[in-house]
């Protein structure tokens, strides 16, 4: 189909119109981030560093000691423990995760059961809670419990809307396999759980895959139940320690200091998300809509 | 369930503020809740929030995915690049704007000032108020419309557009009259999920403006967190956030009657 040279260079437009839409905001976070203190809050903006720098990069890694003090930031520990605790809880949720809904949706995809409708609604139920409202029976509970500023209290609450989840997700992937398969693997000796770990998730591993890393992602994204049950503390993980960087310290943190931990903790979600964006973002909608109406819809 | 039942029990009870049951308090922490004139303040800002970020998603979201789905060059990568903002996570995003509105560096007073269009910096946030909060969820929010959208757009059989086209139908007409049939139920999905999402938001809040200035940017979940940790009351905090919950299921309540109607 011709188009006319004029539409072409509406549309263009359009397109950049866009695209500086979505990208202002980080290009401006990775702008500031590159400035030294002095540069990044000059009126009128540069919009490109004059003397980039990576030196705020360096001194959060504690690569490299302040220029004129000589010593190591005292917030690059804290960061850099963070990322080690993001990292580790994020595994232990997603692995646990993906093994609990496997064998519960599986057991929703082929067994009946009593109240299995009950727990079928238990779980979409579970999905409509808001955090600032679960945040307050969990801080209670673990207080009780001396769970606060733990890696336990977090990963429990991690589990406690992960589990469901992944279950739910699963149980869509298992039922629509063919049951052949699985006959054959009876037949051969297997157990339930042998066809199902030897059988059923071999035969689904891209889902069973694209489901570990959403949780992934939604376990190193989640802020406010991180700010609640471990700031501060041995446990604290990336969200609340870039968070505080701009609320205990207000006024002290210079905005490259900020930006730059922000870029950095964005990495992983930004390259993980780029690769696979398609097969997230499928789940993400397909999980309410199959909850919602129990149909499929079509996809690009 | 059994975090609920703990809030269930919670919220029935008195607590004092450094955490300890005092005594039972049976509905008085609802009762409470009702005569608060702070509860209507932020469920009204709630209200406001939710309503621009639903429209502004839709909106944005048909836009874009409308303009995507032409031929260009480069078009699959720039697919990627506009859906990219939703792996963003929601605090982040609040992190990333404080950049964009800051009133002594921050990239929008600079564009603005440096297009002539304002004298000096302003106080971007306490201007706009929640509106402008809303925007910044938005923009990490839209993208996931524009996926959808993107997709339904793509089941749309490519002859009905010739069809209307032979026929002399204008673009709008073309997108009343072949495009949204198809679109309707990803229309629908997106409204359920983006005001739920809406509603349960509090990152962005929390890490933008703490609720202010002056408490005009305190929706109900921050209000929620206010009264629980800052004010340490636990027992009217569970009671505020069932009301929150009522609220939310509700509202997805609505949605799934309306949505199962249509499809029949």
């Amino acid at each position: 189909m011709a188009r006319s040279r004029a539409k072409m260079i509406v549309l263009y437009v359009m397109v950049a119109a866009v695209v500086v839409w979505s990208a202002f905001p980080i290009y401006t976070t990775v702008l500031i981030s590159l400035m030294d203190t002095r540069e990044a809050v000059l009126t009128p903006t540069h919009w490109i560093p004059q003397q980039p720098t990576l030196d705020w990069y360096g001194r959060i890694l504690a690569l490299v000691p302040d220029a004129t003090t000589g010593k190591m930031l005292a917030y690059a520990d804290a960061f850099k423990q963070g990322f080690v605790n993001s990292i580790f809880v994020a595994c232990v949720v997603t692995l646990l995760s993906v093994i609990v809904g496997s064998v519960a949706g599986y057991a929703f995809a082929r067994f009946s059961f009593r109240r299995k409708n009950a727990w079928l609604m238990s779980i979409l139920l579970s999905r409509s809670l808001p955090a600032a409202a679960m945040a307050i029976p969990f801080f209670f509970m673990f207080h009780q419990a001396g769970l606060i500023g733990t890696y336990q209290g977090l990963i429990i609450t991690y589990l406690s809307f992960e589990i469901p989840l992944a279950t739910w997700i699963l149980m869509g992937y298992f039922a629509n396999l063919p049951l052949e398969t699985e006959r054959a693997g009876r037949i051969d000796g297997l157990g339930r759980l042998g066809v199902l770990f030897r059988v059923v998730i071999p035969e689904a591993i891209g889902g069973v895959a694209s489901v570990g890393i959403l949780l992934f992602l939604i376990s190193w994204s989640e802020f406010f139940f991180a700010y609640i049950l471990v700031t501060g503390s041995a446990a604290q993980t990336v969200p609340p320690a870039v968070s505080e960087l701009t609320t205990i310290m207000a006024g002290l943190s210079p905005p490259p200091e900020l930006a730059a931990s922000l870029v950095i903790s964005m990495i992983p979600a930004l390259v993980l998300g780029a690769i696979f964006q398609k097969y997230i973002l499928r789940l993400k909608i397909v999980d309410p809509v199959v909850a919602r109406t129990g149909e499929e819809i079509p996809f690009a | 369930m059994y975090p609920g039942a703990v809030a269930l029990w919670m919220s029935l009870q008195k607590f004092n503020p450094s955490g300890q049951v005092m005594r039972f308090y049976g509905a008085g922490n609802y009762i409470k809740a009702f005569a608060d004139p702070e509860v209507q303040a932020s469920t009204l800002i709630s209200l406001e929030y939710t309503v621009t970020i639903v429209v502004v998603t839709v909106l944005l979201g048909l836009g874009v995915s409308l303009l995507l789905n032409e031929q260009f060059k480069g078009r699959s990568i720039i697919r990627v690049l506009v859906i990219l903002p939703w792996a963003i996570p929601e605090y982040a995003t609040a992190l990333l704007y404080g950049n964009v509105y800051s009133q002594t560096y921050g990239t929008l007073n600079g564009l603005l000032l440096q297009l002539g269009l304002i004298p000096e910096y302003l106080p971007i946030v306490s201007i706009g108020t929640i509106w402008v909060l809303a925007l910044a969820y938005a923009w990490h929010y839209a993208p996931l419309a524009i996926f959808f959208f993107l997709g339904s757009l793509q089941s749309v059989p490519e002859h009905l557009y010739q069809q209307a086209r032979i026929d002399g139908a204008s673009v709008f007409r073309r997108f009343r009259t072949v495009t949204l049939p198809y679109m309707r139920y990803a229309l629908l999905i997106i409204l359920v999920l983006a005001t739920t999402d809406a509603l349960k938001s509090l990152d962005l809040v929390w890490n933008l403006t703490q609720g202010g200035p002056n408490g005009m940017t305190r929706v109900l979940t921050y209000y929620v967190y206010r009264a629980t940790f800052i004010l340490g009351d636990l027992g009217y905090g569970a009671a505020l956030s069932f009301i929150l919950m009522l609220l939310i299921m509700l509202v997805t309540a609505v949605y799934f009657i309306v949505l199962t109607r249509r499809r029949r």
